[in-house]
């Protein structure tokens, strides 16, 4: 039998040494015991010292993504097993059978129930494996390239929004979604207006640059964004993209020059971007305060050439903080790739130009700030800017051979 | 937190929402990674096994199991059974992996290398103590947890824990000193 004495006084001493006493005075303590305790006490100062309180993030990060995936598959089964569980293997296949040829018949008729349901389900809910496989089935479907082109055009844009609906409800969730790079900044880049943070494991296929298309795996974080898993950029399409809007290559926002044509199907037949054309029609007006003028809007022929809508803004600043500028009404973001020669004040003039990302937020790629004088020297380059009025603002396209800036 | 906050947050677990399964781990992993990395000297095994003491605690309350209040306390049982598991089925010495150890910043080279060994050592003799009483020292020592608290996870006694600890600390004592 132990002796119960020496277990309390040990467990003193751990106590005692816990407040931050020496071996030595615990031991003075219990002297009769001391030969007994020191070893013991000597084991335990041992076994502290081997602890490692810091945990890695990356560990923390990619056991919770292994986690959210697992959860996110077992919901899945779930409703699987909720359907077909409790039938015999048989009646399990003749239903499975059935299914698949409701759901033709679904695509025939546009699709109802169990589809129209999914529709609006996120990534995580218990639906939306059937909203992305009714997607793949309506791509399948689609008999021409246009059409299809279409299709995926619209599914990536509602991957994006699903993003941004589980980043607005905080709800942490493994995405998956594709876009063109607006923007790169240390440790992160924008993909459609969303921001993927590259963490030290993400796994990084290809080359990361402004334009290109970049397939993101990750998982949406509570302070907003998605914590990228894996970048997997399109080479071929970064190719024809690589002159889009804060390329800092210094190449035109989203125009292309003479030795980046953007004749994506390689037809031979012009280099000539497909980037939406000026409305010339819609020349602004002077006395207008800022309103959007929308001049740009034709479809998108493909995803590596979205739709990207230009502005150009002239008018007074009615707040400056760094990051965004107010003018004519308009608040507009300020990048890393924002050029500014000079820092505007509050009641300065200034021409900015930029571009408005798929979150409809104006972002500016560069900002002149101009004599406070109505002098006439910026030259619009379309010969539409009227450099008198008091704020306007009109989308447009770029036109081939641009400089930013310009 | 409350008995009813626990219980809402495991019909939550049992429910697989994300967000409630998201709070657990956010809470508890860091707890169950360092008794499982107290334990393993391979940080990658750690990881691995401490990812897998979640899915397990997914797995349970989809079937019915898993903890009715204290999860924390399920949680490092379950790392515990999983660690001896993993020793049962390797039945070998770990071997240590002296890169995996983050040497303190402030010691010179030669303390430094001192240190790293006696810290593997310790580590060696460690594992060669029975399952128990490396649990009750992951508990005490690694986690720094009270008696009470050990004693819950331990499904012991308080006075069984003690005793249980002098055996396990004498059992280190004597094997640090033969390593």
């Amino acid at each position: 039998m132990m002796n119960d004495q020496l277990v309390n006084a040990l467990d003193q001493c751990l106590l005692r040494m816990d407040q931050g006493s020496d071996l030595e005075s615990c031991l003075a303590y219990y002297p009769e015991y001391a030969t007994e305790l020191r070893p013991l006490l000597l084991a335990a100062l041992d076994a502290e010292s081997i602890t490692e309180k810091d945990v890695p993030v990356e560990v923390v990060r990619r056991g919770k993504t292994k986690l959210l995936n697992v959860a996110a598959e077992m919901r899945e089964q779930g409703v699987s097993k909720r359907i077909f569980g409790f039938l015999p293997l048989r009646r399990a296949i003749r239903l499975g059978f059935a299914a698949l040829i409701a759901v033709v018949l679904i695509a025939g008729i546009g699709g109802t129930g169990l589809v129209s349901a999914s529709s609006s389900s996120l990534p995580g809910d218990q639906l939306y494996s059937i909203k992305l496989k009714w997607e793949d089935l309506q791509l399948k479907l689609a008999l021409a390239q246009p059409e299809r082109e279409v299709l995926q055009d619209k599914f990536d844009q509602e991957r994006v929004q699903e993003i941004n609906t589980l980043i607005s409800s905080k709800r942490l969730e493994i995405v998956k979604f594709s876009g063109q790079i607006e923007g790169i900044l240390p440790n992160q880049i924008i993909v459609s207006g969303v921001n993927v943070v590259i963490a030290p494991d993400t796994k990084i296929d290809g080359n990361i640059q402004m334009g290109a298309w970049a397939h993101v795996e990750g998982q949406t974080q509570l302070d907003g964004g998605v914590t990228a898993d894996k970048i997997k950029v399109d080479s071929s399409k970064s190719e024809d993209n690589s002159n889009t809007p804060g390329d800092n290559t210094n190449s035109p926002p989203g125009g292309r020059d003479s030795n980046h044509g953007n004749n994506k199907s390689g037809d031979g037949k012009s280099g000539k971007t497909e980037l939406p054309e000026i409305d010339q029609t819609k020349t602004p007006n002077p006395e207008s305060s800022g309103t959007i003028v929308p001049m740009v809007s034709p479809p998108r022929k493909d995803k590596a050439t979205p739709e990207i809508k230009q502005f150009e803004i002239e008018g007074t600043v009615d707040n400056y903080s760094g990051g965004i500028i107010e003018v004519a009404g308009k608040s507009i973001y300020i990048v890393p790739e924002t050029q500014l020669q000079e820092s505007p004040t509050n009641g300065s003039r200034v021409f900015i130009r930029g571009y408005v990302n798929q979150n409809g937020e104006f972002v500016a790629l560069n900002i002149d700030v101009k004599p406070s004088s109505n002098s006439n020297d910026s030259g619009g380059q379309n010969g539409d800017r009227n450099p008198n009025h008091s704020g306007e603002e009109r989308t447009r396209t770029p036109e081939p051979g641009e400089k930013p800036g310009h | 937190m409350s008995i009813q906050d626990d219980q809402q947050e495991l019909d939550g677990v049992r429910q697989l929402n994300p967000r409630v399964i998201s709070d657990i781990y956010d809470r508890y992993f860091p707890v169950v990674f360092r008794y499982v990395r107290y334990r393993l000297s391979d940080i990658k095994q750690a990881e691995d096994i401490a990812s897998d003491v979640f899915i397990r605690l997914l797995e349970a309350m989809r079937n019915g199991k898993g903890p009715e209040s204290n999860v924390k306390a399920w949680l490092l049982g379950t790392a515990s059974h999983v660690v001896n598991d993993y020793y049962r089925k390797t039945y070998r010495q770990p071997t240590e992996d002296i890169e995996e150890y983050y040497p303190d910043q402030q010691a010179t080279p030669s303390e430094s290398s001192e240190q790293r060994d006696r810290q593997r050592r310790i580590r060696e003799a460690l594992v060669k103590l029975t399952p128990e009483q490396q649990h009750v020292i992951a508990l005490r020592f690694g986690q720094e947890l009270s008696l009470e608290e050990t004693a819950a996870i331990m499904k012991k006694n308080v006075n069984a824990v003690k005793q249980l600890q002098l055996r396990a600390l004498a059992a280190l004592n004597r094997q640090v000193d033969k390593t």
